[in-house]
């Protein structure tokens, strides 16, 4: 039955059907072989049930406040500052893509929303530099990972609606790893400036001009601040921070720019498509995550991994393994769905945190957004660099191996996940 | 009596598709819109009168699942459904008609056949009520039906020709930059 479901999901999205049809001719497959007749109440039980969770409404809303933020101009704002900070170093523009993906994150959670906003601006910028048109995309790219490991992170809200983890927590965890990789990025961009001779630019602005850029910017630099301490300290739950960030982002672009109601109304229709888009594949998901659960996938699995429970970093290198290859082949949102349930009670068994493991593989369904051949933040990359795609999955890989190695880093010393939440109590 | 020429009628489902597609986002954005309001008033309710009341919780998930089941359709017409386009591209003409068709067939029937099973499970439910707002369990649910029904008219009037994919079609295979002072396949300046 499981490989029937899997030869019909990976054959139709070969086909080019949209992923949830491909998920739900798969359920319907799946139920064939279960009982046809279930699935007239189950189908519809669980499609509805998939996606009726209070935690998983906090997501369209930190997807409107990234929108929002664009069209108010705090976007511009981050950038002029993390320009400031490091645009006149050697290798400056490169530094100034990953800073400014690391303030993006803050109140976006989303890697393609980052790497379609910031590429279309920094690439052409790097460039001028005297950067190759693929290390500008690739490190684009690379760099929008950071994203949705900084909090507000739409894969972790999604995770914590899963597993019942806390959301908080879980934000907390990211912010070290989100550094990290921000940190990685920023070394493999001077050693590439260094390499390629590329010389810095400029010199260090005034003091003055610095601070005149961090006020300007604070409202978007205060806005993560917001978000994780309301709801750490239990002020609000994560949904409801979620609609606090997008009045507080409405309420600056106001006060502050140019914001125009039909540029609000825009925003808002896009986030609509964007939230029904990512909706129905986790309402279809949930589908087939019951019919996993009822072929016993999980216990499965936990049996096959059951010699190596004693090592939770077997077991994690194992499971960010599987994660690794199913993310290159698989849309994220559904191969965290789809993994998650099946992974926790393995993870349960070998003692790993819950928190730590969050981070493991939202970090892992995150690098699958730049690994080909589906990874659509290499798409959206290459398409705002006028790069050739294949061009581009070329030279991604060493973007891809630096992710990995801080991965690596994470598996093998969980403090640098678990530090900040134990810290916060 | 006069018939449609195939131009006009093609011209008139291509307006009824843009319409409705119009009209379903413009309804699911308000219904987004709103649920940020009444998420900030259950705030605002709590902080003020001590407690939110019960039904924001409720109506937010409500209206969050009909504002994404009445775009289903709307995103389907604009190809902005995450899938991989490569195959109906890279196929010879003939074979990619059939394998449009056959797209196209299979998302007719499958959400046909999704109408038809969620509006039965919908009615199902009308003798419970809701904890929140009280009012019967089919009320919520029917946002299934009517948003694979929906997508069943917009797939009708799309008919069996190829979607647009802007997410996974949109890099262009042969732009390349000519003014790029490096070679992007080494990585190195451009000699």
């Amino acid at each position: 039955m499981i490989w029937a479901m899997l030869a019909i999901f990976v054959v139709h999205v070969l086909l080019g059907l949209p992923l949830f049809l491909s998920l739900l001719v798969t359920a319907v497959t799946g139920f064939l072989f279960v009982d046809i007749s279930m699935l007239e109440r189950l189908g519809p039980q669980q499609f509805f049930g998939g996606i009726n969770a209070f935690s998983l409404m906090a997501i369209p809303l930190f997807i409107l406040a990234g929108n929002l933020m664009n069209i108010s101009g705090l976007t511009e704002r981050l950038m002029r500052l993390a320009r400031l900070m490091v645009g006149h170093l050697r290798g400056g523009m490169g530094h100034v893509n990953v800073v400014s993906s690391v303030f993006f994150a803050g109140v976006n959670g989303s890697a393609v929303a980052d790497t379609s906003a910031l590429g279309s601006l920094l690439v052409p910028a790097m460039r001028k530099e005297g950067y190759s048109t693929s290390f500008a995309a690739g490190l684009t790219a690379g760099s929008s990972l950071i994203g949705p490991i900084i909090p507000p992170s739409i894969f972790m809200i999604l995770y914590a609606s899963l597993t019942n983890t806390s959301v908080g927590s879980l934000f907390l965890a990211g912010v070290v790893p989100g550094l990290v990789l921000a940190v990685a990025f920023m070394a493999m961009n001077a050693w590439y400036a260094r390499r390629h001779g590329l010389q810095a630019r400029g010199q260090a602005p005034a003091r003055r001009e610095v601070i005149a850029a961090v006020i300007g910017a604070l409202p978007a630099l205060v806005a993560p601040v917001i978000i994780v301490s309301g709801i750490v300290l239990g002020i609000v739950t994560p949904t409801e921070s979620g609609a606090l960030i997008v009045a507080y982002v409405l309420l600056c672009g106001l006060c502050q720019g140019p914001l125009k109601l039909v540029d609000v109304w825009g925003a808002i229709k896009d986030t609509a498509r964007l939230t029904s888009a990512i909706f129905v594949i986790m309402a279809v998901s949930s589908i087939v995550s019951w019919l996993l659960s009822y072929a016993q996938v999980p216990n499965q699995f936990v049996a096959l991994l059951t010699p190596y429970i004693d090592s939770p970093i077997l077991i994690l290198l194992l499971l960010s393994a599987i994660t690794f290859v199913t993310g290159m082949f698989m849309e994220e949102v559904s191969a965290l769905m789809l993994l998650t349930p099946i992974f926790v009670p393995v993870a349960m068994a070998a003692g790993i945190d819950p928190v730590h493991l969050g981070v493991i593989i939202t970090l892992n369904i995150t690098i699958a957004l730049i690994t080909p051949p589906m990874g659509a933040c290499v798409f959206v990359a290459a398409a705002v660099s006028k790069l050739e795609i294949t061009s581009l999955f070329r030279t991604i890989w060493p973007f891809v191996l630096l992710a990995v190695a801080v991965l690596l880093m994470l598996i093998i010393f969980p403090p640098l996940t678990l530090w900040l939440p134990t810290l916060s109590g | 009596m006069t018939s449609m020429t195939p131009s006009r009628q093609s011209s008139l489902r291509e307006g009824l598709l843009l319409a409705c597609g119009r009209v379903t986002l413009a309804i699911a954005a308000v219904l987004l819109a709103s649920t940020v309001l009444i998420m900030l008033y259950g705030v605002v309710m709590r902080y003020v009168l001590g407690g939110a009341p019960i039904w924001v919780d409720e109506l937010t998930r409500y209206l969050i699942i009909a504002s994404v089941m009445l775009a289903i359709g709307v995103v389907w017409a604009e190809g902005a459904h995450m899938r991989v386009a490569l195959l109906e591209r890279r196929l010879p003409p003939r074979m990619a008609t059939a394998l449009i068709h056959y797209q196209w067939w299979l998302t007719l029937v499958l959400m046909a056949g999704a109408t038809w099973m969620t509006w039965h499970y919908a009615m199902s439910a009308s003798m419970f009520r809701t904890m929140g707002l009280g009012v019967s369990r089919s009320v919520p649910m029917l946002s299934m039906p009517i948003g694979f029904a929906l997508i069943t008219v917009q797939v009708l009037l799309h008919g069996p020709r190829p979607l647009t994919s802007p997410t996974l079609e949109i890099a262009p295979d042969e732009e390349v930059d000519e003014s790029a002072t490096h070679d992007d396949r080494t990585g190195g300046p451009r000699s």
